[in-house]
């Protein structure tokens, strides 16, 4: 061992930063965290005794806003392509249109919830309407903290706190945008494609059950 | 300046109580973990005591069911989330940066949170004594009896919200070290040079952040089913299976066992070197067998679960993973003999904790395999020899080893020496205690014994070895009251440690005792697993201070205490809502507002206080970051 | 042949030790345990198992401990070896080892020859829980209450129904039961050591317990082994295992109607109170249709009273009936109004005539009457 003078105390061992290692940190406890609340719902797929399940979800409408949020994730991509390149309008454009996108897929949701709510899902309801609307809102309140992450990025970029030196920023909150968004295409993989897909073939063989006993009577 | 912002102004002083309640300084928090676990421990001894009053005689009417239940309850959730945890973050707090040759943590503010989140959470917890009744439900809650139609009572909600917000401060310490030691070390220090007790606390802080989201969304699922009528456990009306509840708490619940026993094994592999005076044997090896260890914890969760029906295979095949695990075990206690063999045993107390501690876990782990064979396990589930085999490990095992670490680096914490000669005597009537209190349990167990029951009947003729074991229980409590006898001389009629009391080798002996806030007033250059013990070493003396005068360090800051009160008050407001509903609001939305604030006092706060401004134009001489 | 096992591997197992007041301090303990062992009868031991599962559970058992305990006694035996012999001595310099790749694979696959050997078996008795019951198979559904034990026999009752009883399970000897195990309202555990290691019984879910024979006739104690409440400690229960020809017997007495009591006689009252009170809840078979509350046929049978907590005397049946809340921890009916829930039994005489639903003579015309529901 020996003590040489004028070593910088700024670097890390890794070369990371410190904050971002944090955010990978933070988003590997977040998978066990969104693991868990899928892993609850899948036990719970089809067990629900009484009430709508499955078959109330709407493949259709869900791609949509399951398009918007991959979009959200294009502009993240541009806004910090530009602060790094130092462009601040491109930067303060592209993170406006993330902020607009994530808001809109979550007008999607709010539009679902309201829907379900009509057609007599509320969290009260079954097993399913427990454990989809308590996994699919917990993804809304983190695209909701993302989107409140956006807008305070663009105005603390007026203020000039947020600039192409500190581009990492940006990439931090970029990071846990994209993880975001990957959470919701496992969830409308895993939740909506295979498990509403499946309700809705069973729908259909009831129906062409129904029919085929009808046509034999 | 952004901190005009703040109604509370950057604090400077460190000097009393107001020092310490806005340091940020990981060695203060330390020691603020410490001694808050001491007191919890013995909060929780207390409740073992009278429990075992209780069980000393057959059909006892000491205390009635529902008050020994309370006990078991807090004893529990007590020992395991208010005084391992915390004793080990004490530890991980004081001595990894010094460990690693690094001025702080990485997210010094972040590391207040962490214990103003777990102080607040276990007060909150506790609380419930004053306003309903303990938590009567088991440390490990199982649903449904947690859930309102068994459980009307308002305690089950204080112990959901306690551990939700401890919980959250314990995650956000596991971030903090998992950065601090990847991300600090001083140059040279390779990974494969840092200190045991540095490896096991980066593995216990991964297994942190992995573990506690389970038990989070756990209590989540729990809190919303009593409080907003879901139905994720609801049993009677929506047919909801109750072992959801099990997996996902045993999922957090299994490595949590790893978080509790890891530090106190790393403790025991830095102080056989010390008193050996020689190296750990195989150090590869042994930091390989820990990370083993901790990847298997998060497979073998069902063990807890054997009898509940979860059908041949799955049973086989947890009980296969559970016998795995055995395997990394044995390697590390091998290891450590090995490290003994050959050396120059000098029997100074905490060599003698650490032995006691290799026996006494050896002991919890080898009754642990007999439970991993499923069909003893049908006999022994739920009864007193499981109550045996998990004091071994964590009091045998955890409180040992904690206790070796206390007397192996009380000289680093205060500059003096524990009495070695009160310290043996403590040792001996602890080892004796603590033997007297657990080993007949195992019998109790044979004998048919269930765990939990507040009473038995005399024709079942427990009663002989459960008075021993009460007896037992009180060996012990003396023991820790010759701990508090020894501490409190020491601290103050001690004998000077000096730098490095016991001549050992690893960094925080290399600056003086007790450190001065920077730590190190130049970063050392490593070159070995033993830095103190290299040849050159010996003559190296502590550098004196350069040239512009001490390092700068960040300044003590309001906002974390701020911040953890908002969070916890929250949580107290959802509990007042029950009762009232627009006061609870009423502090739900005041106390949010708090929270808020703090957070956006905190990320506009600079580094430096005003007062040390011109520093901030310094980056370079302020510890890597600061958040 | 038991008792000597349990001595010698509590022997191994106790406190280890470099010094001479250790081992000293151990070798007591070890004695104090065996010689208290040795001279208790311990109803509820899983150490002397009077049917073939308890006794193949037994077996593995036996081998687990005795291997643990040769670990053991063999690692304490060399630390102490190593600790007496390396203590530190003047002009000792150890010589600095950093590791040995071949001791350290030995200490590695050794162990995992050993945990093999306890890997087979256990993986052989589970494949075995997997095998079906027997063609003649005496089948038991169980139903865990809070804090009482429910017993069904399917095909046995009255047309073909269920036969029900509570707290105190009748089965034949020799013969292989195949237990069923349901739960009403939290987990709770059936466990009869003697008999048959534990298995849960969880709510919503439906468990088959290890099938076994009973080798000796005789009385079990089992009891409650997963926290459920407040009463947990008193939710107990005993297992009869009788003769073929007893059992045929019990199982004719449960399906006939009571004798009507002696007019004019206290049975006859208890009776009338039995039908205004108790009949809600408690059946009697050819009396009664009750719900919630245990079956009270034949109880004049019972070996206890209260879940198995207390013999069956005059005494305890009074106490019983007037007070329940003095002689188990359970709730008060006006303090748990929720829906789902068992109802519990009512406080009905405690010398308050506000409260008291009954007179004492009443309470003793019952008790009289519960008496004597008797096999015939």
């Amino acid at each position: 061992m020996q003590y040489v003078t004028g070593i910088d105390d700024h670097r890390t061992s890794t070369g990371l930063d410190n904050r971002k290692l944090l955010m990978w940190a933070f988003l590997g406890s977040d998978v066990m965290f969104f693991g868990t609340l899928i892993g609850t719902h899948l036990i719970y797929r089809n067990r629900s005794l009484s009430g709508p399940q499955e078959e109330i979800l709407s493949i259709p409408i869900t791609t949509v806003s399951t398009f918007v949020l991959l979009m959200s994730s294009l502009a993240m991509v541009l806004a910090l392509a530009a602060i790094q390149r130092g462009n601040m309008g491109g930067f303060r454009f592209w993170t406006v249109v993330v902020a607009v996108f994530g808001s809109i897929f979550i007008g999607f949701q709010m539009f679902e919830f309201a829907e379900f709510a009509h057609l007599g899902l509320t969290p009260r309801t079954n097993l399913f309407g427990s454990t989809f609307l308590v996994m699919t809102g917990f993804h809304g309140a983190h695209v909701t903290v993302g989107i409140l992450w956006m807008w305070s990025l663009v105005f603390a970029s007026f203020k000039g706190k947020i600039h192409q030196g500190n581009a990492l920023q940006v990439e931090i909150a970029g990071l846990y945008w994209h993880f975001v968004d990957i959470v919701w295409i496992v969830i409308f993989g895993v939740v909506y494609l295979i498990g509403a897909y499946g309700a809705e073939n069973r729908a259909l063989e009831s129906v062409e059950h129904a029919a085929r006993a009808a046509s034999l009577i | 300046m952004a901190a005009n912002i703040g109604i509370l102004r950057r604090p400077v002083s460190t000097a009393g109580v107001w020092g310490w309640i806005t340091t940020v300084d990981h060695k203060r928090i330390g020691i603020l973990y410490g001694v808050t676990a001491f007191v919890f421990f013995l909060i929780g001894g207390i409740e073992a005591l009278l429990m075992r009053v209780q069980l000393a005689q057959p059909d006892s009417e000491f205390v009635d069911a529902g008050t020994f239940n309370a006990l078991f309850t807090m004893h529990g959730t007590t020992m395991v989330f208010m005084v391992v945890m915390p004793a080990g973050a004490a530890f991980f707090n004081f001595l990894v940066p010094l460990m690693i040759g690094a001025r702080d943590v990485a997210f010094p503010r972040l590391n207040a949170l962490s214990y103003w989140l777990f102080l607040f959470g276990a007060i909150l917890m506790n609380f419930s004594f004053f306003k309903a009744a303990f938590p009567d439900v088991g440390w490990f809650g199982y649903a449904p009896l947690t859930t309102t139609p068994y459980t009307l009572s308002s305690s089950t909600d204080y112990w959901v919200l306690g551990l939700q917000v401890m919980g959250i401060g314990t995650t956000a310490a596991g971030f903090n070290f998992v950065i601090t030691i990847l991300n600090l070390r001083a140059p040279g220090m390779t990974l494969m040079r840092m200190p045991l007790f540095t490896w096991m606390t980066l593995i216990v802080s991964f297994l942190i952040i992995f573990a506690f989201p389970p038990l989070t969304i756990a209590l989540t699922l729990l809190l919303f089913d009593r409080f907003f009528g879901t139905n994720f456990f609801d049993t009677v009306g929506a047919g909801a299976d109750p072992l959801l509840w099990q997996h996902l708490f045993w999922i957090f619940g299994h490595p949590e066992v790893y978080i509790l026993i890891l530090p106190a094994m790393g403790i025991v592999s830095d102080i056989l070197p010390t008193f050996s005076r020689k190296p750990l044997f195989g150090y590869t090896t042994v930091v390989f067998a820990g990370a083993v260890i901790a990847f298997l914890g998060f497979g073998v969760w069902a063990h807890h679960m054997f009898t509940t029906g979860l059908g041949a295979w799955a049973t086989a095949a947890f009980a296969g993973a559970t016998m795995a695990i055995g395997v990394p075990t044995g390697v590390k206690i091998f290891n450590w003999l090995a490290t003994l063999w050959g050396g120059s045993l000098q029997f100074k107390t905490p060599l003698l904790f650490a032995l006691g501690f290799i026996s006494m876990f050896m002991l919890g782990g080898l009754s642990g395999v007999m439970h991993a064979a499923v069909p003893v396990d049908t006999q022994q589930q739920d009864t007193y020899f499981i109550v045996a085999h998990f004091h071994y490990v964590l009091f045998g095992g955890s409180i040992f080893g904690l206790t070796a670490g206390i007397y192996y680096w009380f000289p680093k914490m205060t500059g003096r020496m524990l009495s070695e000669r009160l310290g043996k005597v403590h040792f001996w009537v602890m080892l004796i205690g603590f033997n007297m209190a657990f080993m007949p349990m195992h019998v109790l167990g044979v004998l048919g014994m269930p765990r939990r029951i507040y009473t038995y009947s005399a024709d079942q003729n427990w009663a002989g070895l459960n008075l021993f074991v009460s007896v037992g229980a009180f060996v012990i409590a003396v023991s820790i009251l010759l701990l508090i006898i020894n501490v409190l001389r020491s601290v103050r009629k001690g004998e000077k440690a000096g730098m490095n009391p016991w001549a050992a080798s690893t960094l925080e002996w290399a600056i003086p005792s007790p450190p001065p806030h920077y730590n190190f007033a130049v970063i050392p250059t490593v070159r070995s697993l033993h830095p103190l013990w290299d040849e050159e070493a010996n003559a190296v003396e502590p550098p004196p201070l350069p040239a512009h005068g001490e390092p700068h360090m960040p300044s003590p800051s309001y906002w974390p205490i701020v911040v953890a009160f908002g969070v916890t008050m929250v949580c107290g407001g959802l509990l007042i809502w029950q009762a009232s509903t627009w006061l609870g609001l009423a502090v739900i939305a005041v106390s949010g507002f708090i929270g808020m604030r703090g957070v956006y006092g905190w990320v506009f706060e600079p580094v430096a206080a005003e007062e040390h401004a011109e520093h901030a134009e310094h980056p370079e001489r302020a510890p890597a970051h600061h958040a | 042949m038991t008792i000597n096992i349990r001595t010698d591997s509590a022997a191994p197992r106790t406190g280890r030790a470099p010094t001479s007041l250790r081992f000293a301090a151990a070798a007591l303990a070890a004695v104090a345990l065996a010689a208290l062992l040795a001279a208790c009868d311990t109803p509820q031991t899983t150490f002397e198992p009077r049917s073939d599962a308890a006794q193949r559970v037994h077996t593995i058992y036996i081998f687990v401990i005795v291997a643990a305990s040769i670990v053991g006694f063999l690692v304490l035996a060399a630390m102490a070896y190593i600790l007496v012999k390396y203590r530190e001595r003047p002009g000792r310099v150890p010589q600095q080892i950093h590791g040995n790749n071949t001791l350290e694979i030995t200490w590695t696959v050794v162990p995992i020859l050993i945990l093999v050997a306890i890997a087979v078996p256990t993986i052989i008795w589970i494949a075995g829980t997997t095998q079906p019951a027997d063609d003649d198979a005496l089948h038991v559904t169980a139903v865990g209450h809070q804090w009482w034990f429910e017993f069904r026999y399917p095909g046995l009752g009255p047309d073909g129904g269920d036969l029900v009883t509570a707290n105190e399970l009748r089965i034949p000897v020799g013969r292989q039961v195949a237990i069923t195990l349901e739960a009403k309202d939290v987990i709770h555990s059936f466990w009869v050591p003697r008999l048959v290691g534990k298995t849960d019984m969880v709510p919503n879910r439906v468990n088959q317990l290890e099938k076994f024979k009973a080798t000796e006739i005789g009385e079990f104690y089992g009891q409650c082994a997963e926290f459920c409440g407040s009463a947990h400690a008193l939710m107990r229960f005993r297992v009869h295992v009788d003769s073929h020809a007893d059992f045929d017997r019990w199982v004719a007495s449960m399906n006939a109607p009571p004798e009507a009591p002696a007019v004019g006689s206290a049975e006859e009252g208890g009776l009338r109170v039995f039908r205004a009170q108790c009949a809600t809840c408690h059946t009697i078979q050819g009396v009664s249709e009750g719900a919630d509350g245990p079956n009270l046929t034949l109880f004049g049978d019972r070996a206890t009273v209260g879940a198995g907590i207390l013999p069956s005397t005059t005494a305890n049946v009074k106490e019983w009936v007037s007070d329940v809340r003095a002689l188990k921890p359970i709730p008060d009916p006006r303090e748990v109004p929720i829906e789902g829930v068992s109802r519990v039994m009512p406080t009905f005489y405690v010398e308050d005539p506000d409260k008291d639903l009954l007179t004492e003579a009443q309470v003793d015309q019952v008790t009289a009457y519960l008496q004597s529901l008797r096999l015939r």
